[in-house]
């Protein structure tokens, strides 16, 4: 048997680009579909857990997936936008939390999630390290934004400027790192969180200067008497000294600022269907659950899955052909060879049983390498939740 | 003694052995500690004081997250004490901007009680000037101190009674809201009847705090920026000399007894007299009764209509 053994890797090793060919395409008709199927599998699993931790989201009427895509995973943000005060009616129920979520703003080119204080309670995961924000310019990262860029608290990012250009709007502001949320596996991991006064003041809608006094201003225009029109003498912060903090303001009623969504916790079910009732009749906002979302959006995704693996399955059988029609080939040029054993007084089965033994041991590798092609290929499809 | 009183005594001694260790095995292990009385954190000394005036001590401890004395429109807590006070249960403050450093900071919206919840606001003007496409705007704010208006600080214990109430169930005391509501309105009655006098006739005051109570008692003031600690400067001395030509009668209300090198200035035409804005303490260190001040308030303004009542010139 160990002779057997011998002359069947001795005889891959004279022919070691059949064996390559032979295994990539055993491993690539095993693990491809597998991967699909799994991977496939893992990212609906992972994506309908995190819809699941929130049982209701609030946006302004519009696509129900944008809305979803940008509040759970951060993947871009609705079109329209709500006000901070069209939370009032359900600030004044006791039985649902309700936290307000403002998108839009980035640094290093990840986003920048504005949140209430009550998210790390209620929907973020549990800080690793330091605390959460409590002043303007105070952020946390994900962790593995935070392994990523190598920061941890008492570190300053330096956010991105907002996508209106504006020469006297905001530029960048540097943010101070105050903590490292813990790591989930999810689009948590890589974001940066921060409260909403400083997600509104990097979007713009929330800015800070000096007083403007006449000996900064431009010369007065006629019909605008009494308007002092700001040169650039008068500086935006873009670093937040305590003074600084004092001067950020927003033009108007602070209610009228926008918000991309608004989290909602019911404390029990009744809670739930209550305000979900009264949701779905109001005509200025609507209310999406992210399970049903998701489910439809997945329903989609798993339909195509299956016709991919279906696809796959017929490039598999076609391999399996192939490798027939390989087998056969090799089997009519080992002729000689089975010749010169039988004229050696060996046996009629060595040669058919050293072909089996090259077929498993090219086998045995093809299917290591498909077990380490859909190892690695989920992790990396995992890795596309995180966005890192 | 017989086998028969043997074993009835040993039976007994039995019995009394196997109750005694069921008794002691059913105390094992010290008695759980009582649960930490829920926090309210206060954000100013006139919160703190309604909090107090409605709830019991012994149920929920009521905290002040400023020094006592600090102005809270200038006193502002680090990171670190703001992501501190959401481990509170609840936060309550005055609103209105008087807590100006709280536009910002990241406080839990869901605990965060505002004594001027629904309350009609004064607004005032700012500087109008313009940057950026927006055009010519204001900064302009309402006016904080609302509690000067007795009557609407004392339907705002109301509400902030019910709104404690029903996210913390069994701190509230009615009864100490009911009689704190009732020496407010007694205060604002001779507050009424001591002010009458001065209807029609502006007074000046050195501090923009008594917006809300010239509104509640139809007075007419004249606002002007005046430290009682320093010297005004000579556009500051100007204002005022302006404001007192041509008028018989010049009184000006102090937030705090001024010193000399704030009033001397002024003139000799102009009297002081010291209208407690009801922010702070009567003393260092000491905290805000306002229930206590705001009655000798009373003696201000009658002092006041006295004095307009002996220099207004008959006619």
């Amino acid at each position: 048997m160990i002779a057997l053994l011998r002359h069947a890797l001795a005889a891959l090793r004279a022919a070691p680009g059949r064996a390559l060919v032979v295994g990539l395409g055993l491993a690539l008709s095993l693990g491809l579909p597998a991967l699909v199927l799994l991977g496939v599998q893992d990212l609906a699993a992972a994506v309908r857990a995190r819809a699941a931790a929130v049982p209701l989201v609030v946006g302004a009427p519009g696509g129900e997936a944008d809305l979803v895509l940008g509040s759970l995973y951060y993947r871009g943000q609705p079109a329209r936008e709500l006000s901070l005060g069209s939370r009032v009616d359900l600030l004044d129920r006791p039985d649902v939390d309700v936290l307000p979520l403002v998108l839009g703003a980035a640094a290093q080119g990840r986003p920048v999630v504005g949140v209430d204080t009550g998210w790390f309670d209620l929907a973020g995961p549990a800080l690793a390290r330091g605390r959460r924000p409590g002043v303007l310019g105070e952020v946390v990262l994900g962790a593995a934004l935070a392994a990523e860029l190598g920061m941890g608290p008492g570190e300053e990012l330096v956010s991105d400027p907002p996508e209106r250009a504006d020469f006297v709007g905001p530029t960048s502001v540097v943010l101070e790192v105050v903590g490292v949320l813990a790591e989930t596996g999810g689009p948590d991991d890589g974001a940066v969180f921060t409260d909403l006064s400083t997600a509104w003041l990097l979007r713009g809608e929330l800015h800070g200067h000096a007083e403007v006094q006449a000996e900064d201003a431009l010369p007065e225009v006629d019909g605008e008497a009494g308007v002092t029109e700001a040169s650039a003498a008068v500086f935006l912060f873009e670093r937040l000294s305590p003074e600084a903090r004092r001067a950020v303001h927003g033009h108007g009623d602070g209610d009228s600022l926008p918000v991309s969504a608004l989290l909602l916790f019911p404390a029990d079910q009744r809670a739930h269907d209550q305000v979900l009732a009264e949701l779905l009749l109001d005509p200025e906002r609507q209310v999406v659950r992210p399970v049903a979302v998701v489910d439809r959006v997945l329903g989609v995704v798993l339909a195509v899955r299956e016709g991919v693996v279906g696809l796959m399955g017929l490039v598999g059988l076609g391999c399996l052909g192939l490798l027939g029609v390989v087998l056969r080939l090799d089997w009519r040029l080992r002729a000689e060879e089975r010749a010169l054993v039988a004229t050696l007084g060996g046996p009629r089965w060595w040669v058919p049983a050293q072909l089996v033994l090259e077929l498993l041991v090219v086998g045995a590798g093809a299917t290591a390498a498909a077990w380490g092609l859909v190892a690695l290929g989920r992790q990396v499809i995992l890795g596309l939740l995180v966005g890192v | 003694m017989t086998a028969g009183r043997t074993a009835g005594l040993l039976g007994l001694l039995g019995t009394l052995g196997l109750l005694g260790s069921l008794w002691s095995c059913s105390g094992t292990g010290p008695p759980p500690e009582p649960a930490a009385p829920p926090r309210i954190a206060t954000l100013s000394e006139v919160a703190h004081w309604a909090v107090g005036a409605v709830v019991s001590v012994e149920a929920v401890t009521v905290e002040l997250v400023p020094p006592l004395g600090a102005d809270p429109g200038e006193w502002q807590p680090s990171g670190a004490e703001v992501a501190a006070l959401a481990e509170a249960d609840l936060i309550v403050a005055n609103g209105a901007g008087y807590e100006a450093w709280t536009a910002t900071a990241a406080l839990p919206a869901q605990r965060l009680l505002l004594l001027t919840e629904g309350q009609e606001l004064i607004e005032r003007a700012g500087a109008v000037h313009s940057h950026g496409r927006e055009g010519a705007h204001s900064h302009g704010t309402v006016d904080a101190h609302t509690w000067m208006d007795l009557e609407a600080l004392a339907l705002s214990l109301e509400r902030l009674e019910a709104d404690i109430a029903a996210r913390l169930p069994g701190v509230v005391v009615p009864a100490a809201r009911e009689a704190t509501q009732a020496r407010l309105r007694a205060v604002d009655a001779d507050w009424h009847r001591a002010l009458a006098p001065l209807r029609g006739t502006t007074i000046a005051t050195s501090h923009p705090a008594f917006a809300y109570l010239a509104r509640r008692h139809d007075l007419e003031l004249n606002e002007l920026d005046l430290d009682p600690e320093a010297a005004p400067s000579a556009a500051q001395v100007a204002a005022v000399r302006a404001w007192a030509e041509d008028r018989p009668v010049d009184i000006l209300w102090w937030e705090a007894r001024p010193a000399g090198v704030a009033y001397e200035p002024l003139g000799g035409g102009v009297h002081h007299i010291v209208v407690d804005p009801l922010e702070h303490g009567p003393g260092e260190g000491q905290p805000l009764d306002l229930l206590a001040q705001a009655e000798g308030n009373t003696a201000a303004f009658e002092e006041t209509a006295r004095v307009l009542g002996e220099l207004t010139p008959a006619p």
